[in-house]
């Protein structure tokens, strides 16, 4: 009968840390990943921006008042004597 | 099948990290080397557009001329001391700011007159000044005459006389107009407001032209030519 002794495989600690390192890893990349793919935006044409909220504001008139305004216009009468 | 050994679990687990790794540097380099432009994000969602519609105050005379042209008084007649002519007052003018549309004066009483025992050749012109508010604003419409009401007086006589009226265009004047002069009246030799809050055309339609027509009343000894500029001033007095 053959005794496999302990000493020949892994023990589990090393093992569990491996795992763990595995995990951290695999979340980091997941992350990383994500984070990239947020830092991006993809303008495709034809598309509208969903950001389209805006205000215009009118005012016809103006509150510049440039007063007092003249304008002036010159006429002629004409008249001959013989 | 037996149990894995720890040895298989821990290549396992490496061959994990090392393609959780490759994978992840794969899609970095493969989203980086997408070609996509990458938008500034605004500061706001709401911006302001402000546009100002400046205010004008302009007038524009549609009939700028009031020609007599050229005669002689009757002075074989021992009657014809003057010679008197009235402009036509055209109930119905072109306008000069909105393209095939008239200006109607209603009240004007129509053709011109002239005295022709005593009045040889000379023309009754067509129209009056036809003076239209072509701003944006409400103004007051000044008139004043350079050669003042004593224009046609002569040495021998002193009695001439230079006149005018107002018309307005469907009431287009506050005050004054028809209200005030609508009887022949002295030209002013100084500034003198013949047409109160008259509107621009925009706010009310066919309703912002005045007419003013004139009469020369002219001594038989005077000879020559004879100009007068006659100045019409526009005052901005608000908004419509």
């Amino acid at each position: 009968m053959v005794v496999k002794r302990a000493s020949d495989d892994i023990s589990k600690k090393t093992v569990l840390v491996i795992l763990l390192i595995a995990i951290v890893v695999s979340i980091v990349s997941t992350w990383t990943v994500l984070d990239t793919l947020s830092s991006v935006r993809i303008i495709v044409p034809g598309k509208v921006s969903d950001q389209t909220g805006g205000k215009v504001f009118l005012q016809v008139g103006g509150a510049i008042h440039r007063e007092p305004q003249t304008a002036v216009a010159g006429a002629m009468v004409y008249l001959k004597v013989d | 099948m037996g149990d894995i050994s720890n040895k298989t679990l821990v290549a396992l687990l490496v061959v994990a990290i090392a393609i959780s790794l490759i994978g992840t540097w794969v899609s970095v380099s493969r989203i980086s080397s997408i070609p996509v432009r990458v938008t500034g994000f605004q500061a706001s969602q709401q911006g302001i557009t402000w546009l100002e519609v400046p205010q004008i105050t302009e007038i524009t005379l549609c009939v700028d001329l009031v020609n007599f042209s050229s005669g002689y008084i009757n002075t074989s007649n021992p009657n014809c001391d003057f010679c008197t002519i009235n402009t036509t007052c055209n109930q119905s003018v072109t306008s000069c700011n909105l393209a095939g549309t008239k200006d109607n004066f209603t009240n004007c009483y129509g053709a011109g007159t002239k005295d022709t025992t005593c009045c040889i050749n000379f023309t009754i012109p067509s129209s009056g000044f036809v003076i239209e508010n072509t701003g944006t604003t409400r103004i007051n419409v000044s008139m004043v005459s350079a050669a003042g009401p004593d224009w046609l007086d002569t040495n021998n006589y002193d009695n001439s006389e230079y006149k005018f009226r107002v018309y307005e265009e469907n009431n287009a004047c506050g005050a004054k107009g028809e209200d005030d002069y609508s009887s022949w009246t002295s030209m002013p030799s100084s500034d003198t407001v013949i047409c109160n809050d008259l509107y621009p055309e925009g706010s009310r339609p066919y309703n912002n032209s005045i007419q003013v027509p004139i009469l020369v009343k002219i001594p038989r000894d005077l000879v020559g030519v004879k100009n007068d500029t006659v100045t019409f001033t526009a005052t901005y007095i608000g908004v419509p």
